[in-house]
């Protein structure tokens, strides 16, 4: 089967299950990409079926981030009961946005999908042609390349591989909709399971290999100044994050500001100083607030007009923070917040 | 058999196709500005003047209250047409307001202009406390003009 | 008597620019310099603030990129206090206007700023510099400068500036020719040695030519506004990809409110309203709002907007922001009749009135 005919496939059955779904009434709206013109793939929240006609559950690019779309209109309890499509990392995003109040999940449901990954916004652009490709991961967006959470996110997510064409439920709520929609169908998915975990070694393999990389390439201090010396302070890694949704940021704030004299002496101690100052504090202080929640999702990466690594960069210290409190963001919404709770006995490495 | 246009324009691609039906009542928004205009319209009210129910009045205390991010929010969400009123140049309550505001709207007119939009959905006009007739009148015309236009085509854009 | 006073040397600019810089650091006329610097990484530069003259040697004057618009960056600077001691900064015209502007909406200060700019050739889009085909670029900036640097009729300094460096001009130059539009400037000429003070016909006549050629491209550029009524279609089909990143917000020098109004709970659509409206209409696109975003920007900055293009460049779809900015500018500044930049004394526009003025626009 050819990717194209794969993302195809996929497609089908999740408009298939979408429709059914809004069209009998167990669900009121749909959250779901949809083609646009140029080549485009907005977010569209559905709740007339025919509209479904555009509908493109798994587009070759990620836009704007699934649980960022759905936060933009979820922070208050849904009316009816909405379903969300969406990618395996929009689905952790989406649990972790719900624990920080940014969306309530209450009324919605998260349906997945196995994740082919993304092809690079850049890549794409005009022609539209290009798919993204499991088997080619020079296809993929980087962070795609290396990701070990691509399936069984959510509350449902439709397999498609190990020899199954079948949606799986993954949680009560998943699935209730199953049985409402006379979908559940008793199947053998130790095959599935077994590819699973095989990709996932093969990801594990490269994720190792990525961060050996970037840990040589960019070593410690003056190897993160060389990482971020074409960051020119647009700001979009932190606006199309997921999981950064503060209105206001911290590096934004007014208190902030340094008189012209500061600036100078900093410039004095050195010879010269990189203007807009502050680049290393802003990306250091953004992984110290959100890396616990980080996805691995890329959208930063992908966004970034200056091909900086950074989704890698953010992925790998959101690796060393998590590790801390065992913590997997987006796995099982039942986990507290690291930064919410805390163990009497713990850490005391960290102190004397 | 006549299609309605909501399932016409839902199943349709091109949504943004603007379509003249009969039936088109235009929905007009109208920020009337405190000490004169909506003096203005409740005179014309008291007076007994006929005109189109088409006008949702919003109060304002000054023309120059209406940030055109208010104008942009009604444009984009369906408003047919958008008035603007006012005192008089010279007249206004807090002195200089109303020429303030329209500087504002000559900004708002013409960055619509300058992206295709259909700048004749908006409207700013002077009407007095003692000019009941003149609200008519304003009322009627753009109604009129609006209603010649058609609906605004962002009150079926799904894109925006 | 200034006025078209020129310095002449027979080195190369690049050369006679850093030699200058050198001087004014050592000499203490001014304490630091303002110019772009490239990194430690190829192709990827950034502005400095450099007091040691031994590091003017890495200063690019003017070299073809914006990664920052130097306002911006100079207004980070002086926001909460101006320079207590004079620091030279090299910018390009359209950065100046733009921080004029700043100035006048306390987003800055020109105290103590001696400005050093140029006849602007224009910028390559940085993205242009990242990959392969840069050294190809390169040697051919003038083919490959923004669309709005293309369409820009104000490539010679105003005013504020003490020194304009010719960079575009009609025929090539031998060695670098200097204008100095202040007594300062005229100081620092004639301390500086290997070069002639002499008296030169006015920039404009050095770059006529490239003013029709820019005009030109204005024209064109202007000439594809919409129908009236077909911009919907349009605006909807550009803004259907963008990422909602919000980068040409960050970067604009003219975007400088702490919190943006459409990041305020004021203007956000409430979870109801979205839902309610996605139900009325069949489908909505979520996030909503990325017309109105890209509306009130065009209010707020269109009547300031100095056209200098970072919007487009900083866009990771390539949705050409700017030329709708320029579009709308263009239209916004000549019925307002204002001309950003020009002056720090000139009232912002939106902050003042004519009473008899845009009649045609009321009734």
């Amino acid at each position: 089967m050819s990717n194209t005919e794969s993302r195809k496939e996929i497609n089908s059955i999740l408009i298939d299950i979408v429709e059914k779904a809004l069209g009998s009434g167990i669900i009121g709206s749909v959250m779901v990409p949809s083609r646009g013109p140029e080549n485009s793939f907005p977010w569209t929240l559905i709740s007339d079926v025919s509209a479904l006609e555009r509908a493109e559950p798994l587009p070759p690019v990620m836009s704007v981030h699934g649980a960022k779309a759905l936060a933009s209109f979820t922070q208050s309890p849904s009316d009816g009961r909405l379903l969300a499509v969406m990618r395996p990392c929009e689905a952790r995003a989406a649990v972790e946005l719900s624990k920080l109040e940014q969306i309530n999940l209450d009324n919605i449901i998260l349906l997945t999908m196995d994740c082919p990954g993304a092809v690079p916004l850049s890549e794409y652009g005009e022609d539209g042609t290009i798919e993204p490709d499991l088997h080619h991961p020079d296809t993929l967006r980087p962070l795609c390349r290396q990701c070990i959470e691509f399936t069984s996110k959510g509350d449902l997510c439709l397999a498609i591989h190990g020899g199954l064409s079948m949606v799986v439920p993954l949680t009560t709520r998943g699935d209730e909709l199953l049985d409402s929609l006379g979908m559940k169908a008793e199947s053998d998915t130790s095959a599935w399971k077994e590819w699973a975990s095989g990709l996932g070694q093969e990801r594990e393999i490269t994720r190792t290999e990525s961060t050996d990389n970037l840990q040589k390439a960019y070593n410690g201090l003056q190897g993160l100044i060389e990482a971020f010396s074409g960051c020119i302070s647009c700001r979009s890694c932190r606006t199309v994050c997921p999981i950064c949704y503060c209105r206001l940021c911290f590096i934004d704030m007014k208190d902030r500001r340094s008189p012209a004299s500061e600036y100078l002496e900093r410039s004095r101690n050195s010879g010269a100083t990189r203007l807009m100052s502050d680049t290393l504090l802003f990306h250091i202080g953004r992984m110290a607030h959100m890396s616990l929640s980080c996805v691995s999702c890329g959208m930063c990466e992908d966004a970034c007009p200056s091909d900086i690594p950074i989704g890698r960069l953010v992925s790998m210290v959101s690796d060393n923070t998590t590790e801390l409190f065992d913590y997997n963001a987006g796995s099982n919404s039942e986990d507290p917040l690291p930064l919410n709770t805390f163990r009497l006995e713990e850490l005391h490495e960290y102190e004397d | 058999m006549k299609e309605t246009a909501g399932t016409k324009h839902r199943s349709s691609s091109n949504s943004w196709s603007a379509e003249i039906m009969d039936d088109f009542e235009p929905r007009i928004i109208g920020f009337l500005c405190n000490w004169c205009s909506y003096a203005g319209a409740d005179l014309a009210g008291t007076s007994r003047l006929k005109m189109s129910p088409n006008l949702v009045p919003i109060k304002v205390m000054c023309s120059s209250r209406v940030d055109p991010e208010m104008v942009t929010d009604a444009f984009l969400r369906g408003a047919d047409g958008v008035l603007i009123a006012g005192c008089h140049p010279g007249d206004c309550h807090y002195d200089k307001g109303n020429y303030y505001a329209r500087r504002r709207f000559a900004v708002l007119k013409k960055v619509v202009e300058s992206l295709g939009l259909e700048a004749e959905r908006l409207r700013l006009s002077w009407i007095s406390a003692s000019e009941g007739a003149r609200f008519q009148q304003v009322v009627e015309e753009f109604t009129e003009k609006i209603r010649k236009l058609g609906p605004n085509p962002t009150g079926k854009e799904t894109l925006l | 008597m200034i006025e078209n006073s020129v310095l002449i040397s027979t080195s190369s600019t690049l050369d006679t620019m850093r030699r200058l810089l050198t001087q004014l650091l050592e000499n203490r006329e001014v304490d630091s310099v303002f110019a772009l610097r490239e990194t430690r990484q190829e192709g990827r530069y950034c502005y400095s603030l450099i007091t040691d003259p031994s590091l003017v040697s890495e200063v690019l004057p003017f070299h073809p990129v914006m990664p920052v618009q130097g306002a911006r960056a100079l207004s980070n600077l002086t926001i909460t206090e101006p320079f207590d001691r004079p620091v030279a900064a090299l910018l390009r015209p359209c950065e100046i206007r733009a921080f004029v502007e700043n100035v006048k909406q306390s987003q800055g200060s020109l105290e103590n700023i001696f400005i050093i700019s140029c006849t602007c050739p224009g910028v390559i889009p940085a993205s242009r510099l990242l990959g392969e085909e840069r050294d190809e670029v390169l040697r051919n900036p003038d083919e490959n400068i923004r669309n709005a640097c293309r369409a820009c009729t104000e490539f010679i300094p105003g005013a504020q500036a003490d020194m304009t460096v010719i960079i575009a001009s009609d025929k090539p130059l031998d060695g670098a020719v200097i204008y100095l539009h202040s007594e300062r400037a005229v100081e620092t000429a004639e301390k500086f040695d290997s070069c002639t003070l002499e008296k030169g016909p006015p920039p404009t006549e050095l770059t006529s030519e490239l003013l029709e050629a820019r005009g030109k491209a204005l024209k064109e550029l202007l000439r594809d506004i919409p129908a009236p009524g077909d911009g919907l279609r349009s605006l909807v089909s550009l803004f259907s990809a963008c990422i909602g990143c919000r980068g040409c917000r960050e970067a604009c020098p003219l975007c400088s409110c702490v919190l943006c109004d459409y990041e305020t709970a004021r203007t956000a659509h409430s979870p109801e309203l979205v839902r309610a409206e996605a139900k009325r209409k069949g489908s909505l696109r979520v996030p909503s709002g990325t017309l109105q975003f890209q509306l009130g920007r065009l209010m707020h900055i269109s009547p300031i907007c100095t056209s200098c293009g970072q919007c487009s460049d900083v866009c990771p779809v390539d949705i050409p922001v700017s030329d709708i900015f320029i579009r709308a500018a263009n239209l916004v500044q000549e019925s307002l009749n204002y001309f950003p930049g020009r002056d720090t004394d000139d009232t912002p526009p939106l902050a003042t009135f004519v009473e008899k003025e845009l009649l045609d626009i009321t009734d």
